[in-house]
Parts: C-alpha cells; sequence; structure tokens
C-alpha cells in the first residue's frame, strides 16, 4: 500500500507546482480573487509564477502581497499541488527583499504585546475602543481602524495555571496543553475550559514552557524569526512528544503551524520536528479520538438556551488539518442543538490579514455571505475554532461567537453560564 | 464511526452522498455520512450537463437495454438500466426542487439533446440545465471584447461582441464573470449592451456566465428581459453550471450534517477479517483513521486519480489495492491515431465490480464485505456496439452511484 513518503511531491512544496495543469480550480475558489481585482488569484502568482522564479531573483508579481495565505487554493486542488505554500514563501522572498514595515513587525509578534499589555488592560482596552486612536493608528501605521482588536483580560493564563491547585492525582495520565498567545493574553477562559474538560476525562493537565508558533511571523514574511519561534517550541516540546505524551492546542492555526508549515512553509526539517508535528493535536481532534477508542466521558447535558441550528465556521486553517471537523463530531454528542457548518470556505480575516487597512474591505468582502448567513441565523451564538476568525465573525455578525471547549465544558456542566 | 464514508467528490461521490442522505432523511434517519477528497471534484470543470449515451439515438432506454445483452459487465449492465432511470428521475427533482437549479430531460422517455459547444460543434447529453436549451437557428451570440475564454464567431455567423464593464476582462475566469452576472446592476448594463444589437435574432447566446448564484432561467428572467429565448453555450474550465452545482450540492450537504473534507487525500483503505472498516488520510503531521459501516469508492479513473500508473506498463488502484482489469503491455494502450473513433484501451480500464457495485478481487468474488464502487473507476467492456467511457460519464456516474448507495443503504438497513 501506498504511504504518504511514497509521494515525494507531496513533500517538496517548490516542486509541488510540477503538477499544476493550470485547470484554473484554484482560481475559481480563491476567496480573495472573487472580491477584488488587486489579487489574479492563486494560480497566477503560484505555480504560474513559480516556473519564473530563481532563489537568487525576485519575485515576479507584486499583486502576491494580496494572498490572504487562507489556503483554499492548496485544499481544492486536484493534483497537490502546495499552492498557498509556494505564496507565502514567495512573499517571504519579497519581504526579505523590500523590507518590513512598521506594522508589519507590529502584528507579527502579538505574543510579545499580549503578555506586555497584560499590567496595562484597563488603558490599553479603553485606548483601543477609543475611536480617535485608532484612525491615528491607520493614518501613522496603516493598522486598520475597523479591525476586530481583543482585549487584554488583565491576567494570563499561565498566572492562572501556576496558581491553581489540581485534584487530578499525580499518578494519572498527562497531557501538555499547548495554549497559543491569545488564549494567555486575551481569551484565558479558553484556557480553563480546555484544563478543565481534560481534567474531567482523566488527564493530568502540563503546561509547560511554551511560545508563539511563529505563525502571524510567518504570514507577514519573517521566516527566520518564525523558525526562531519554532525551534524553540520544538526544542520545549519534542520530550513529550517522545514519551508519547499527547500535546494538545486550542487555537487550530497554532497547531497547524506546528504540525504542518514548520515544514513545508518554513522548511525546516529534523526528527524532533516530525515528532512534534506526529504528537500534537487539536483539541476537538483529541477528543474525538477519545471517543473513537470509547475513552471520551459522555455525560453531556443539554445547556439551557442553546437549541435548534446552531452556526458553525470551519477555519481555513482547521481545514488544513486534514483531521475532518471533529469539533462537530463532539457536539453532536451533545443533547438539545445541532451545529451547522456554513458552506462559506472563509471568514477573510486570515490571521493579520485583515488588520492591514489596505486589506480590511476585502477581508469584509470575503465574509459577507458567512456574515449574512450567521446574521440570518436564529441563534444567539456562533461557533468557530480560531480566534481572529470568532473576533472577525464576532464584529461583523453582532453575535456571540464562541471555541467550541466552551459549549463542551458547559454541556459537562463545568461552567454553568446561560448562552 | 461513521455509517457511510464516500471517498471522491465528483459526479459520482457527491450524487451517492446527496442520495444516501436525501433517502435517509425522508425516513427520519440520522445517517453519519463522510465525504473525503483530495482536491475539489471534477464537477466544476465538466458542461454540469449528464452524458448517458452521447452517440445513441433515439430512445436511450431502448438502447441500453440493448447494451445489456452485447455487454453484460458494462456498468450501466451491472447497475441496470433502472438505476440509470431511477438516479436520472431523483436527480431532477432534487436538483429542481431540493437545489434550486433547473434541469431538463426529455420526457417520459430519455432521449439526447443537441447542444451548442463554445467550438461550434455540437454534443448529445440526456439531461441538461435549463440554460443550455438552445435553439441556434437565427440565433445572435454575444462575446465578451477581450475575454480569451470564449469566440462567439465559432458559434456562428451572426455575432456580437460587447464591452463588459469591467477591469482586466481579458484575465477573468467564467466564474468571475458569473459572480458580476450576480449583481443585479451589471446584469442590466449588459442588457442595455445587447438589446439594440438584436436584430430581429430568434434566440440570443451567452458563454456559460450568467450568474453564479443567480439563477435566471428558472423565472424567465432572461427571456423576459430580451424577448428572446436566451441559452448558454459551455465554455473553458472551470465551468460555471459546473460549480453550481457543486455549491448547491455541498451547501445541502453540510446542512443535514455530511462531512465534506477536501484537501487531503484517503492514502490507505483498512480492512479487517474481510470487512473493508476504514480509511486513512493523509491529514498534516500524521494520517487520520475514518471508520464507517460502509465505504464507496468514488475516485475516478487515470484521468481523476482514482488509478496510478507508471511507464513499466503497471496500473493500480491506490487506495485498497483493488484488481484492475488492464493489458500489462504498455504498447496496446492507445490506438494510433489521437481522435480514434474508439478511443483508446486505456479510457476501458478499471476495476470489475459485481451487479451490488462490489469491487472484485482476483477470484472474482468480493474484494471485501462493505466496500462499494463507482463512477469512472470501474472497468468499461472494449466490444463492439458499446459506448466511449468518454460518451457515458456522468450517466454511468449517477447509475452505479445509485447502485452503490442503495445496496450500501441496505447493510444500513435502510431500504430506498
Amino acid at each position: 500500500m501506498p504511504e504518504l513518503h511514497e509521494f515525494p511531491y507531496l513533500d517538496n512544496t517548490p516542486f509541488s507546482a510540477d503538477h499544476c495543469l493550470k485547470c484554473n480550480v484554484c482560481t475559481q475558489a480563491c476567496p480573495v480573487a472573487a472580491v477584488t481585482s488587486l489579487f489574479p488569484g492563486p494560480k497566477t502568482v503560484g505555480p504560474q509564477a513559480q516556473r519564473f522564479r530563481d532563489p537568487d531573483l525576485p519575485s515576479p508579481d507584486e499583486s502576491l502581497d494580496y494572498c490572504s495565505s487562507c489556503g483554499i487554493c492548496t485544499l481544492v486542488c486536484p493534483h497537490g499541488v502546495r499552492v498557498m505554500e509556494i505564496n507565502t514563501i514567495a512573499k517571504a522572498k519579497k519581504g526579505e527583499r523590500d523590507g518590513q514595515s512598521l506594522r508589519n513587525w507590529i502584528l507579527g509578534r502579538n505574543a510579545w504585546w499580549g503578555v506586555l499589555g497584560t499590567p496595562f488592560a484597563p488603558i490599553l482596552n479603553w485606548l483601543f475602543d477609543f475611536a480617535p486612536f485608532r484612525v491615528v493608528l491607520e493614518k501613522t501605521m496603516g493598522m486598520s481602524q475597523h479591525a476586530p482588536f481583543p482585549k487584554w483580560a488583565g491576567y494570563t493564563f499561565r498566572g492562572w495555571a501556576n496558581k491553581r491547585q489540581s485534584s487530578i492525582p499525580a499518578d494519572a495520565p498527562t497531557i501538555v496543553y499547548y495554549h497559543g498567545c491569545s488564549t494567555n493574553a486575551y481569551e484565558p477562559t479558553i484556557g480553563k475550559w480546555a484544563v478543565q474538560v481534560l481534567e474531567h476525562n482523566g488527564f493530568r493537565v502540563l503546561i509547560p514552557e511554551q511560545g508563539c508558533c511563529g505563525l502571524p511571523l510567518q504570514s507577514n514574511g519573517d521566516f527566520a524569526g518564525a523558525r526562531q519561534f519554532a525551534q524553540r517550541n520544538i526544542d520545549w516540546l519534542v520530550d513529550y512528544a517522545r514519551r508519547g505524551i499527547p500535546i494538545v492546542g486550542t487555537s487550530a492555526s497554532c497547531i497547524m503551524a506546528l504540525k504542518s508549515d514548520y515544514e513545508h512553509v518554513l522548511g525546516m526539517e529534523g526528527d524532533d520536528l516530525h515528532t512534534v508535528a506526529a504528537g500534537i493535536y487539536d483539541i476537538c481532534e483529541f477528543l474525538s479520538l477519545l471517543h473513537y477508542r470509547g475513552k471520551l466521558k459522555t455525560d453531556f447535558k443539554p445547556i439551557v438556551g442553546l437549541q435548534g441550528k446552531i452556526p458553525y465556521h470551519a477555519p481555513c486553517q482547521l481545514k488544513a488539518h486534514g483531521i475532518g471537523r471533529p469539533a462537530l463530531d463532539i457536539l453532536d454528542l451533545i443533547p438539545g442543538f445541532r451545529a451547522v457548518e456554513m458552506d462559506v470556505d472563509c471568514c477573510g480575516i486570515a490571521g493579520t490579514y485583515g488588520y492591514k487597512a489596505e486589506k480590511r474591505q476585502i477581508a469584509e468582502d470575503v465574509g459577507k455571505p458567512l456574515f449574512e448567513r450567521i446574521r440570518q441565523s436564529d441563534a444567539s451564538l456562533a461557533i468557530c475554532d480560531t480566534e481572529t476568525c470568532r473576533w472577525q465573525i464576532a464584529q461583523m455578525t453582532g453575535k456571540r461567537v464562541v471555541h467550541p471547549i466552551e459549549i463542551i465544558a458547559s454541556s459537562y456542566g463545568i461552567v454553568h453560564e446561560n448562552m | 464511526m461513521d455509517d457511510l464514508i464516500i471517498i471522491g467528490a465528483g459526479w459520482a461521490g457527491m450524487f451517492a452522498a446527496a442520495l444516501a442522505v436525501a433517502t435517509a432523511d425522508t425516513q427520519n434517519k440520522l445517517l453519519r455520512i463522510r465525504v473525503i477528497a483530495q482536491g475539489i471534484g471534477q464537477m466544476v470543470v465538466t458542461p454540469s450537463w449528464i452524458s448517458v449515451w452521447d452517440s445513441a439515438q433515439g430512445d436511450l432506454e431502448h438502447d441500453l437495454r440493448g447494451l445489456t445483452v452485447i455487454a453484460p459487465e458494462h456498468p450501466y449492465a451491472l447497475a441496470g438500466v433502472e438505476s440509470l432511470v431511477n438516479a436520472i428521475d431523483f436527480f431532477e427533482e432534487f436538483s429542481g426542487e431540493t437545489l434550486g437549479l433547473s434541469y431538463l430531460g426529455h420526457a417520459p422517455k430519455l432521449a439526447n439533446f443537441a447542444i451548442a459547444t463554445a467550438l461550434g460543434t455540437v454534443q448529445h447529453p440526456a439531461v441538461v440545465p435549463l440554460g443550455y436549451r438552445s435553439s441556434t437557428a437565427d440565433a445572435l451570440f454575444i462575446g465578451f471584447e477581450g475575454w480569451r475564454d470564449y469566440y462567439p464567431n465559432l458559434s456562428g455567423s451572426n455575432t456580437a461582441t460587447i464591452k463588459l464593464p469591467v477591469d482586466r476582462a481579458w484575465d477573468a475566469t467564467p466564474t468571475d464573470l458569473a459572480r458580476q452576472f450576480d449583481k443585479p446592476e451589471f446584469r442590466q448594463a449588459v442588457i442595455d449592451l445587447v438589446k439594440p444589437r438584436l436584430n430581429g435574432a430568434k434566440a440570443i447566446g451567452f458563454p456559460a456566465v450568467l450568474g453564479l448564484d443567480y439563477n435566471g432561467f428558472a423565472n424567465d428572467y432572461w427571456g423576459e428581459a430580451f424577448g428572446v429565448p436566451v441559452f448558454e453555450i459551455p465554455t473553458l474550465p472551470p465551468s460555471v453550471p459546473g460549480t453550481r452545482l457543486f455549491n448547491a450540492l455541498r451547501r445541502y450537504l453540510l446542512d443535514l450534517g455530511v462531512r465534506v473534507q477536501i484537501g487531503h487525500p484517503v492514502t490507505r483503505g483498512i480492512i479487517e477479517q474481510g470487512r473493508a472498516v476504514g480509511v486513512e488520510v493523509a491529514a498534516a503531521g500524521k494520517s487520520t483513521r475514518f471508520d464507517a459501516k460502509a465505504i464507496i469508492l468514488a475516485t475516478g479513473g487515470l484521468y481523476g486519480g482514482g488509478l496510478f500508473s507508471d511507464d513499466r506498463g503497471a496500473i493500480w488502484e491506490p487506495i485498497f489495492g483493488l484488481p484492475v482489469q488492464y493489458d500489462p503491455d504498455r504498447t496496446r494502450w492507445f490506438n494510433e491515431n489521437l481522435l480514434d473513433p474508439r478511443g483508446h484501451p486505456i479510457h476501458y480500464v478499471g476495476v470489475r465490480v459485481n451487479d451490488q457495485m462490489q469491487p472484485l478481487g482476483s477470484s472474482g468474488s468480493p474484494f471485501a464485505e462493505g466496500l462499494y464502487a463507482a463512477g469512472q473507476l470501474l472497468a468499461h467492456p472494449n466490444v463492439e456496439g458499446a459506448p466511449l467511457p468518454t460518451e457515458t460519464t456522468e450517466g454511468v456516474a449517477l447509475a452505479t452511484a445509485y447502485k452503490a448507495v442503495i445496496c450500501a443503504l441496505q447493510t444500513l438497513s435502510i431500504t430506498t
């Protein structure tokens, strides 16, 4: 039986362009090209331009910068061309040549701003809500005044976890939680739920040293910086993976960076990298796996106020995992409502893309059909696995958008809030 | 564990998923179905019509019954002519009432249409999107200035070329233009440009880009706007009518809880104790396993990625390693002329199945329980009087997917 490694083209990003037959399926599916003529589509700037690219030559196409790296092109390609990866690498080459804007430098380092801003949360939250400040940010740096900035929680998830006494016995099976920057500084409740859901299933949760996954740097073309973050994460996590201790995360995009981008976009190599990539799971993927093995606790109770159809948006980065829709598989076990996947590919924000003033309108136009469907739905909330997508959908629809772990935790009776 | 995994998101795979979930839904049963495909299916590059047997004349059912006699191993014969007829009946009703797309077949008897192509030739599918219904006599053919994908003078002598109000028209895909036609003001602008050019034409032919979401044929928007019938002509891929159908099917499937996973190939089928129990998907970082009570393999033929070949004359089915019917002498794969009327022997290769759509092992008995195959993956007998595989593509996909679903549902205790 053929194994993945028998198809070397799947593993070698630049050469996967050889499999392009110019069918334009990717261009048709590209959510950015659908709403702006500034981007001619993934085929043109990807496999088509790839043949004119030499490691020592500049990229031939300036419009590349408008690629959001959502990766829909790679998913729809019937021939295994890594279109998004080709484009992201070319974008970084362009960045190396042209240099970085201050704005992109800042957006790439939200790992720092989350932690550094925590003590000043009240002031910063007020400031980012203060319209004139946002106008100034846009005018001086090109940071869109309409983009959905998160709120600093005022404490960090790690701070909470360090102080917490767990009641789980020391000999219980262990699991590592990779929380990501956003959970640490902006949405620590997601981390709390994750820890408690895992404990509910009998795991002792370890929260070892870890850093930003590097995806924001990668998206903003700073591959060198992204590789530093990546290497540190591999060094911190590889020992757990080697010992067979599962690593789970609540941000599908960060986890995707560790699973795939380090190798296929950043071009990193080595056994440690593969060990970590094989040992890390999206949290719902892991819960699904537990369920498959008959080890998931299924004492799910209906949640007050949650009934009918609830819109679920599968983020692009989650789709890139190739693990199906594990959040839906778990949510299906909860009585009282049904989560329904929206048929719109992308919400538009694509990480830091929708924070850039010149791309903000594109980001809103890309997600428009999604926002309309969610707005029209009777449900008071929507569900989505990644942070910036949640913030974007919440801002554009006025509805609450939650991580599936919040629903799962509620259904276990871990949080007693009506929704 | 799922009830049903369908591998492939082309005509056979998407139709099988829709038929299975619709059947279960009418019986108020929840069926857990998962569609897994390496990329988007072939549907979006087809004209979106159903070719049953393009070169057949007259009553198709009659000809198909004749085919079952001369080629009892043909997919139509194995699935049974009634599977095709039932599949088309279901498709026509479902596409209209549930998907909101209008398809047209000859009732009460299946027969072929004559549909104009972008090259000025005629094709003969049996079921077509309403927009393809054409009367090319005295028709005016509309081209778009600078657009490389359609040249109206290949279609006829009465042509008009209009300048669309879009940027970079030369670089637009059919889908780009179709999205423009979704906007009422754009449609009106085109109507205003075309109307003065009519000069007594009895019909208007446009390349098939008249709206991606907007369906102006169901409500006769176009006929009313111009006062004469309007029809579409299939373009170069990607195909807008094919994409309309794919999008509508996907939305329907997602709404009913079907998982549609496009992007990562199934690399291995898992057989335990003579039963197909699951598949492995080449997911990021590690492979992911999905189990099901029944599996339908709808991965396509050599062009669709369901079969692989090499330069030493081997052809294989990569997921389950099913036996493939082919000639190991590679020199006999191709006829001398590219456009040979019998096509090429390589087009006929595929996996043999029984009349329950179960792939056969080398001994001639089913390869595994719970495993079914449909569509272009199947072997087509290359015998005198049988159709070319390329002129039966969608018909074979629908008939065999129909039969495969019926048989798979029976194992799940759902009858149709």
